[in-house]
C-alpha cells in the first residue's frame, strides 16, 4: 500500500468576475499520483500548472473559492479531509508537514527561534518543555546551523536567507512527519547555499526513512535530488516515471519540449520552439491541455487522453507518446 | 589597435552605511568588452553584479577609477553629454514586471526611446515599433495593451524591444531570465542571440546560472564581494575552473541531467558582510586552501596556460596558482 495516493482529484475555482458572472477557473484536472515510504518525488511544472494547489490540497488548506470537485486522496489507505479536514484528524504539522517556499516570510517575526521550533512540537501534544527544548537543539544542530543553543534565541530578522531556510527544515521535520512537502525550497538562495541546504534535507530524510514531495521548476534539482517526478501541465500529470527514466526517455511532447529547453540541450540541439502561454484555466481546450502548443497536434488530441504505460512505472498522458528506443 | 567598446578601469563603487561606514560593492573592476562579444558576469548574492551592470551603463556615479567607452573616457560626463550615448549602451532588467511603465501601452513605451535618440515622425515611429514588435516576436495586437495584461516572457520581449530600439552598441542583460519558465526562457535566450548575430552588438550577462552563462557568452568574469577573481574564456573556465571560488560555485550547480555525476567542494560558511570584509584575499576566510599569506593582500592576478587556440588570457586571483595547489579535492559525497 502506498503511503499516499491522490486519485483523480479536481479542483475549481467559483469566483464572480468583475461583469457580476460566475465564473470557473479549472485549476486541477484530474491529478493522480502516489508517493511510496521512503521515496522522494519531484513534482515539475511552469507557473501556473498547480503544483503548489496541489500541496494546499495534501495538507488541507484549500479555502472556498477552491471547491474540490471530484477525487480523493488517501494516506495510508484513510480518506483525508479535503476541505479544511486535516485539523481535526491531527494529519497537518504531525504526519503530513510543510516546508514553505519564502523562508524570510515564513516564520513568525515577533518569536524567537526556539520558541517557535518549541511551540511546534507543544500544539501537538507531544512533549513536555523540557523535551521539546532539547529536541528543537537536536534539530538546528542537525541542519548544521553553527552554535545551535544561541541560535535558539535568535530573532528572523538576524538570519540570513540560508540559515533561516534551514530553520524551515528543521521545523518542518521536527514532528517526524511520514511525509514532507518541499514547496520549491531553494528558490532565491545561491547556488552554494542552495547546495549545502538541499543536501541536508535529503539525508535528513534518507536517515529518518521519510517520503517527500519536492514542488520545483528546477529540473536540477529533480534530477539530483529526487527518486521519481511527475510533470504537471495545466493541472493535470502528463508524465510520471523514475527520474533516470524520464531523463533517458521522455514521452510526452512537453516533457521532450521542458528538457530540450535547458541550456545544456540547446547547446548541443539548438534552440527548440514549442514556447505558448500556458491554457486559459477559464477555458480549457477539449482533450488533451497540450494540444494548443504540441508541434505533434492532429485532430485526435480533442477527444479524451489515454493514460499510456510504459512499463510498470513510467507512464504518460498523450494520444501521440514517443515510442521511440 | 582598435579599443575595446567598453573599458572598466579599476572601478570602484563605495555606498554610505550606517555609523559612518562605507560598504564597498565594487572593489577596483577592470575589465573589456569588444564589439560584438558576449560576456558573462557571475556570482552570488552580494558580489556586486548588478551594481556593475548600473555603473557600465552610467546610472550609477562612480566613487572611483574609470568607465571608457569608444576610448573616450565617460566616468564623469555630464547628463547632457551622455545623452546621445544612451542609444550606444542599453540595459535590460531582471524584473519585466517593475521595469515597465504599468500607465502606458507597451506599443507606447517602446515607442519612447525612438522619440528620445531618433527624429523619426510619429507615422516613422508607429511603423518602427510595429517592426520592432516582429523583431522580438512580439503579436502586434499587444501592442494597444498594457503591461498587466502580458505574460513576463512578453514584457520581457518588451524590455528587449525597447533595449534594441535605438540599435545599441552594447547591451547589459541583468539576469534578464530568472523570473521566467524554462521554455520560456529559451525562447528569450533564442531571441537573445539572434539579435547578436542580426545587428553585432555586444552583451553583457549578468546572472547566476551557469548553464546559461556558458551557453551564451564568450567570456567570463567571476566576481567575489566586489572584486573579480577569476576571468577569462567561458570554454576554459568551465573546462578547468581555477580559483577555489570558482570551483566551490560550480561544484554547487545541479546539470539537469542525471546522469552527471556531482562533485561537491564546499568552502567554510557563508558569504562575509560586505560591511565587515576579510583582509586579502576576500575568499581566504572560507577557503579551505588559505595560507596565512592570502590574509595579507589582495592576490596578483597568475595566467592559467589553456590551449593555444584561446584568444584571451585565462587570469585568476589566487596566490596557490603558481605553484599549482589551487585545486580542492572533493569531500565524499552521498545520498
Amino acid at each position: 500500500m502506498s503511503l499516499l495516493t491522490v486519485d483523480d482529484l479536481h479542483v475549481h475555482f467559483i469566483a464572480r468576475g468583475l461583469d457580476n458572472q460566475l465564473r470557473t477557473a479549472k485549476a486541477l484536472n484530474g491529478v493522480s499520483f502516489n508517493v511510496e515510504k521512503g521515496q522522494v518525488l519531484g513534482l515539475v511544472g511552469e507557473t501556473g500548472a498547480g503544483k503548489s494547489l496541489t500541496a494546499l490540497a495534501l495538507l488541507g488548506l484549500l479555502r472556498p473559492p477552491a471547491k474540490v470537485v471530484q477525487g480523493q486522496i488517501r494516506f495510508k489507505g484513510q480518506p483525508l479531509g479535503l476541505l479544511d479536514g486535516h485539523a481535526s484528524q491531527g494529519m497537518r504539522g504531525k504526519s503530513i508537514t510543510l516546508i514553505p517556499q519564502s523562508p524570510k516570510t515564513s516564520l513568525d517575526p515577533t518569536t524567537r527561534i526556539g520558541e517557535q521550533l518549541i511551540r511546534m512540537q507543544r500544539e501537538h501534544g507531544e512533549a513536555s518543555y523540557a523535551a521539546a527544548h532539547a529536541r528543537a537543539l537536536e534539530m538546528l544542530a542537525s541542519v548544521q546551523i553553527p552554535d545551535p543553543a544561541q541560535r535558539m534565541q535568535a530573532w528572523p530578522h538576524e538570519l540570513s536567507g540560508g540559515m533561516a531556510q534551514r530553520v524551515l527544515i528543521a521545523a518542518g521535520l521536527i514532528n517526524s512527519p511520514e511525509l514532507v512537502i518541499a514547496d520549491e525550497p531553494t528558490t532565491g538562495l545561491d547556488l552554494t547555499v542552495q547546495a549545502e541546504v538541499l543536501d541536508i534535507f535529503k539525508r535528513l530524510v534518507r536517515a529518518n526513512g521519510m517520503s517527500a514531495i519536492i514542488i520545483t521548476h528546477d529540473l536540477g534539482i529533480v534530477a539530483h535530488y529526487c527518486d521519481r517526478m511527475a510533470v504537471m501541465f495545466a493541472g493535470t500529470i502528463i508524465e510520471e516515471g523514475p527520474v533516470g527514466k524520464v531523463f533517458e526517455e521522455q514521452k510526452h511532447p512537453y516533457t521532450q519540449n521542458l528538457i530540450a529547453s535547458t541550456p545544456k540541450q540547446i547547446a548541443l540541439h539548438g534552440f527548440v520552439g514549442g514556447v505558448g502561454s500556458p491554457p486559459n484555466l477559464y477555458d480549457l481546450p477539449q482533450g488533451c491541455v497540450y494540444k494548443d502548443r504540441c508541434s505533434k497536434a492532429q485532430s485526435t488530441c480533442s477527444t479524451p487522453v489515454p493514460l499510456v504505460r510504459f512499463g510498470p512505472d513510467h507512464q504518460a498522458r498523450c494520444h501521440h507518446p514517443d515510442q521511440g528506443r | 589597435m582598435i579599443p575595446p567598446l567598453i573599458e572598466l578601469k579599476a572601478l570602484v563603487k563605495k555606498f554610505p552605511a550606517q555609523g559612518g561606514k562605507d560598504v564597498t560593492a565594487v572593489d577596483g573592476v577592470s575589465l573589456a568588452i569588444h564589439a560584438g562579444e558576449s560576456v558573462g558576469l557571475v556570482g552570488e548574492s552580494g558580489s556586486g553584479k548588478s551594481t556593475l551592470g548600473l555603473l557600465m551603463t552610467r546610472l550609477l556615479p562612480v566613487s572611483d577609477g574609470h568607465i571608457f567607452f569608444d576610448g573616450a573616457d565617460i566616468t564623469h560626463l555630464p547628463d547632457g553629454q551622455m545623452r546621445p550615448l544612451r542609444s550606444d549602451i542599453q540595459i535590460v532588467f531582471q524584473d519585466p514586471w517593475g521595469a515597465l511603465n504599468p500607465r502606458m501601452t507597451v506599443g507606447r513605451s517602446m515607442a519612447e526611446p525612438l522619440l528620445l535618440h531618433t527624429t523619426m515622425t510619429g507615422t516613422q515611429r508607429q511603423q518602427a515599433v510595429k517592426a520592432l514588435a516582429d523583431q522580438v516576436h512580439l503579436p502586434q495586437a499587444t501592442l494597444n495593451r498594457f503591461p498587466h495584461e502580458l505574460s513576463g516572457g512578453q514584457l520581457q520581449r518588451v524590455s528587449i524591444a525597447r533595449a534594441i530600439a535605438s540599435k545599441p552598441r552594447l547591451l547589459v542583460l541583468d539576469e534578464p531570465t530568472s523570473s521566467l519558465d524554462l521554455s520560456v526562457r529559451a525562447g528569450i535566450l533564442d531571441l537573445l542571440n539572434g539579435i547578436r548575430k542580426d545587428t553585432g552588438v555586444a552583451l553583457l550577462l549578468i546572472s547566476h546560472d551557469l548553464e546559461t552563462v556558458e551557453l551564451m557568452t564568450d567570456r567570463l568574469v567571476v566576481l567575489y564581494l566586489g572584486k573579480v577573481v577569476e576571468e577569462g574564456p567561458t570554454q576554459s573556465i568551465f573546462a578547468q575552473p581555477a580559483h577555489p571560488y570558482t570551483q566551490t560555485l560550480m561544484s554547487a550547480n545541479l546539470p539537469p541531467d542525471p546522469r552527471v555525476k556531482l562533485n561537491r567542494l564546499t568552502a567554510f560558511g557563508e558569504i562575509p558582510s560586505p560591511i565587515n570584509l576579510p583582509t586579502g584575499c576576500l575568499f581566504s576566510s572560507r577557503c579551505p586552501l588559505s595560507r596565512p599569506e592570502c590574509t595579507e593582500k589582495f592576490p596578483a592576478y597568475s595566467e592559467i596556460q589553456g590551449q593555444d587556440d584561446m584568444p584571451d588570457q585565462h587570469l585568476v586571483a589566487c596566490n596557490r596558482v603558481p605553484d599549482a595547489s589551487n585545486w580542492l579535492t572533493a569531500a565524499p559525497h552521498t545520498h
